[in-house]
């Protein structure tokens, strides 16, 4: 397990920063997020408004908490637990030959295909890493736990 | 690991964030709750001339030849295969010039039936086209949700290559 205190930062400065951004191109238009979120064609279009509406927002939230420090290790289990839902839906979606794009990242979401969930894995690794790690990484504010 | 304090935490960071999710949309809630999403989340319940139809409705309008065929996909798509007939608008191209999408521009009447479809997972295409479409004088589109997709999964006829390559 990685205990350098250095990484560790590191590690939750790039999930906690690719998540601010993805949440921040959400935000701005709720409903463009909504639809991509139909287009998966697993949920109904009340389940994927409000998905659209709020999902962007705990990203943003956990995001901006685990670059800061406060609560990282329940922030780095939310992200974790995304990130592992979107692998998972996109693997599925691969899977019905659904052709979607990700919806990841607003207007600028690439198509759901492996290179995402790849992408998804090495974000998903360094989450778990600071969430299992019993280091204390650099943090911006909050005590040390 | 404390389960508590994780639970307590968590509640936190959800609160915190659904809060001002919910105060910064109220308008959109309040469009929700009346019902303007129902049917598609980028166009509002009721938009004049626009229609949301199945398979079983394009195939036989397309029998019929009832209806105009416009592919919202991108040109490299649409020429690996796409409905006999249908015209290439691709939403890129549209967006960015829309004398693409006018009637004159597809040689087509202004109350002809157009059914637009893209690849059938990404709807949001078509809505987007239909927009510039309606400005551009069309007034009875209908936009096929299943898409190119589902139209050769069901075996229907296809055509491949463009004319404008």
């Amino acid at each position: 397990m990685i205990r350098n205190r250095a990484v560790l930062f590191a590690f939750s400065l790039i999930v906690g920063g690719v998540f601010v951004w993805a949440a921040v191109l959400k935000i701005r238009d709720p409903l463009a997020f909504a639809q991509n979120i139909a287009n998966y064609r697993i949920v109904c279009n009340l389940i994927a408004f409000w998905i659209g509406l709020l999902l962007p927002w705990l990203e943003l939230a956990a995001g901006v908490f685990l670059i800061v420090g406060l609560w990282r290790r329940t922030s780095a289990l939310l992200l974790s637990t995304m990130l592992a839902g979107f692998i998972v839906l996109v693997a599925v979606t691969m899977v019905r030959g659904i052709d979607v794009d990700c919806g990841c990242f607003g207007s600028l979401s690439g198509k759901a295909n492996l290179g995402l969930i790849i992408q998804d894995a090495v974000l998903l690794f360094m989450s778990l890493t600071v969430f299992l790690s019993k280091a204390d990484p650099i943090r911006l504010i909050g005590k040390k736990s | 690991m404390d389960l508590k304090k994780t639970g307590k935490e968590l509640a936190a960071i959800v609160l915190i964030a659904f809060v001002p999710a919910v105060l910064l949309n109220l308008g959109l809630i309040r469009r929700q709750l009346r019902g303007d999403f129902d049917e598609s989340l980028l166009l509002p319940a009721g938009t004049p001339g626009v229609a949301f139809i199945g398979l079983a409705e394009a195939g036989d309008l397309f029998q019929s030849g009832a209806a105009f065929f416009v592919d919202s996909r991108p040109l490299d798509e649409y020429a690996e295969g796409h409905v006999p007939g249908a015209a290439s608008v691709p939403l890129k191209e549209a967006s960015e010039n829309t004398a693409l999408a006018t009637p004159e521009a597809l040689d087509v009447v202004p109350n002809r039936t157009l059914i637009v479809y893209c690849n059938g997972g990404d709807c949001r295409t078509s809505v987007l086209l239909t927009r510039i479409l309606r400005e551009a004088g069309f007034s009875d589109i209908k936009i096929f949700l299943g898409g190119w997709a589902e139209w050769r999964a069901a075996g229907f006829p296809a055509e491949v290559g463009s004319d404008k390559e």
